[in-house]
């Protein structure tokens, strides 16, 4: 062969080959209609690689040419192949990151009648109230409702002491559920909307068993906290079909306070005039402060979303809003896109659910946090 | 060294004064012809990265997106490039043992199969134009229209398929060039460099097909 392949004539062998890639074509195609899961790709590449193998050796007659081109040209696939792995390496140890979905269906549902019936806070809906408040509020407000959490030492204002008898923002049923919906605004008192109607009824009714003061509704409260139009026309309208929101765990947010080295002063002295709340501060602070802070002035750090050990906690810390250079700075469809899809790599989740005027509202707002 | 301007006997190709022979030019032409496919396959090799990387991320869309290609076309063209490199091969091998009639025609062959493949990609592209499957902005087909990152799959498509017709267009045209210049009777036993040396890049272009096909076809 070794003197044959100058001028002995390849035509049988090439022949050969040739009905060899053609087999071959045939069985990667009619795989190809079988689901093997992961291993299809797998029979795909091994046969591409064998035909391409046949193509090298006989083809362009690597197999009979001298070491210098055969090692030349091997040095390709070695080097394509560091250039996969290394890349790929980014993205196959990445770990997992996907925002919690709170589906909010039994909301849905929920007709006048039912709301009535939510509303007369029944003992057994305390219990079931408790234990969400366990889950979602303890961390703040205590364990046994005194406003002595594990994060309320870094907060301005301090959370509720329930046990008290205050309410600031009123204490009858609805007004609590108005609270605890749309939380009290310039404070780290977030809006539980993605909680479900009849869990924050619960919650009103648990967090009002252990007030000493429980004024009853009047038709003023009602029509002041925006619940006489749910008893009326059904589902409120922040309620409105079954929607999936993705949402950060409350206990999530916690751990936040609780990194006592960074960004405390931050999350706790809201920013100036703050008064009268904009719809973009609004939905800051309920969905982006518990990691940028109140001021987007960030150095808070992030750990994963979503239920991870103590030991895979991350130790990134998210960046002040006003040194970024980045295209979202200026442009509205880049600042959206960026925050639609989160940044999987660095553990900013994705927020999808707003409207059109919530997205420009957040922006400008994240906009006026650089300028200060 | 002193070889200086030697006439190949057969044909009136000098050798350059700076080779000892006509054996260590042809060598070194050859060495400095798979450095470049090297860098070919390189160059393919970013395309392979993005592919590998989106696919990894998005998985499901590869899927979805791959059902809008035409796998029979696909198979089609497979099966023309797998022809052409054995017919130019064959012409290369008939070059070599002095026949340039029959080896005219087998470049002829292969200058036929590259034509019906690119045919066959334009009646691809010519579907996927009309049904709106085009890479980012573009992207008007409704199908696919729930999934935002739908075009991302298109752009790869497009970018790779297309680099690899443009290779395939250049090789065409290099055909012709060999197939003009041995007509002329340039080439015979003792001195072939040229046609060689395309014969090599069009199996290039052959084996990275080899690797688009199923990448892009078949398992999405
Ligand atoms: C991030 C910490 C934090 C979490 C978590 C939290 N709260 Fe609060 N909460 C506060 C703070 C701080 C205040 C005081 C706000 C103020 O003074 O305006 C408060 C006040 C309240 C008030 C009193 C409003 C008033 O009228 O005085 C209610 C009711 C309340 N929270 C309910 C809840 C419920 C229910 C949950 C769980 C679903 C919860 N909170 C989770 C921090 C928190
Ligand atoms: C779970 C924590 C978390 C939440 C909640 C969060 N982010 Fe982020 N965000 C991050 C992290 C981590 C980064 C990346 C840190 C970095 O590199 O600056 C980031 C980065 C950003 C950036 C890019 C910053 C830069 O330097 O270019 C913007 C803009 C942003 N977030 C906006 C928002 C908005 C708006 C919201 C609310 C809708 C939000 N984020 C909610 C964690 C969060």
């Amino acid at each position: 062969m070794a003197k044959g392949h100058k001028f002995g004539g390849h035509a049988r062998a090439y022949i050969k080959v040739w009905a060899a890639l053609l087999v071959l074509t045939a069985v990667t195609v009619s795989v190809s209609y079988y689901d093997f899961g992961d291993w299809n790709a797998f029979v795909a590449m091994l046969v591409a690689t064998v035909k391409g193998v046949l193509v090298c050796l006989f083809f362009m007659h690597l197999m009979y040419d001298n070491r210098v081109n055969q090692v030349v040209f091997i040095s390709a696939f070695v080097f394509l192949a560091i250039f996969i792995l290394l890349t790929g390496s980014d993205e196959w140890f990445r770990r997992e990151m996907k925002p919690v979905k709170v589906t909010d269906t039994a909301s849905a549902a929920l007709g006048a009648a039912d709301m009535e019936k939510l509303m007369k806070a029944a003992p057994e809906l305390a219990a079931k109230g408790k234990e969400i408040y366990g889950v979602q509020c303890a961390a703040c407000h205590g364990a046994d409702g005194k406003g002595d959490g594990p994060a309320a030492s870094a907060l301005n204002p301090k959370p509720r002491d329930f046990t008290s008898g205050v309410w600031k923002l009123g204490g009858t049923p609805s007004q609590v559920f108005h609270t605890i919906t749309h939380g009290s605004p310039g404070t780290s008192m977030a809006g539980f909307a993605s909680v479900s109607v009849p869990d924050r009824w619960a919650l009103v009714a648990y967090l009002r068993s252990l007030s000493p003061n429980k004024p009853e509704d009047t038709p003023e409260t009602l029509k002041q906290s925006g619940v006489d139009k749910m008893l009326d026309q059904g589902p409120g309208t922040r309620d409105q079909g079954p929607k999936t929101t993705e949402a950060i765990p409350v206990s999530f947010a916690m751990k936040q306070y609780v990194q006592t080295d960074v960004g405390v002063t931050d999350l706790t002295v809201p920013p100036a005039g703050t008064d009268s709340v904009s719809l973009g501060q609004k939905i800051y602070q309920s969905d982006c402060m518990s990691c940028h802070g109140f001021q987007g002035k960030g150095g808070i750090p992030v750990s994963v979303v979503g239920f991870v050990s103590e030991k895979e906690r991350a130790t990134l810390k998210t960046k002040d809003f006003a040194v970024s250079r980045q295209t979202w700075t200026y442009n509205q469809a880049a600042f959206i896109d960026l925050v639609s899809n989160g940044l999987p790599g660095r553990n900013m989740p994705g927020f999808a659910d707003y409207s059109a005027e919530e997205w420009s509202a957040l922006y400008r707002y994240v906009q006026s946090l650089r300028a200060r | 060294m002193t070889h200086g301007e030697t006439v190949i006997a057969e044909t009136k190709h000098k050798v350059p004064h700076h080779f000892d022979s006509a054996e260590q030019a042809f060598e070194s032409s050859k060495l400095g012809l798979w450095l470049f496919l090297v860098t070919e396959i390189l160059l393919f090799g970013g395309l392979f990265v993005a592919y590998v990387i989106f696919r990894g991320l998005y998985p499901d869309l590869f899927h979805t997106a791959s059902q809008h290609l035409n796998k029979i076309l696909g198979s089609i063209n497979t099966v023309v490039l797998i022809c052409s490199s054995l017919s130019m091969a064959l012409a290369v091998d008939r070059v070599r043992q002095n026949d340039p009639n029959k080896a005219h025609q087998y470049m002829l062959v292969t200058l036929f199969f590259a034509a019906c493949f690119m045919i066959i990609k334009y009646v691809e592209y010519t579907h996927k134009f009309h049904e709106g499957l085009l890479p980012g902005g573009n992207f008007t087909n409704a199908a696919l229209a729930g999934d935002p990152k739908a075009p991302l799959f298109f752009s790869l498509y497009f970018m790779m398929t297309g680099l690899h017709g443009i290779h395939v267009l250049v090789g065409m045209g290099l055909i012709t060039w060999v197939l003009i210049r041995s007509n002329r009777g340039e080439f015979s036993s003792s001195y072939y460099t040229p046609v060689e040396l395309v014969g090599l890049y069009w199996h290039l272009v052959d084996l990275i097909w080899i690797y688009l096909f199923p990448l892009l076809y078949l398992i999405g």
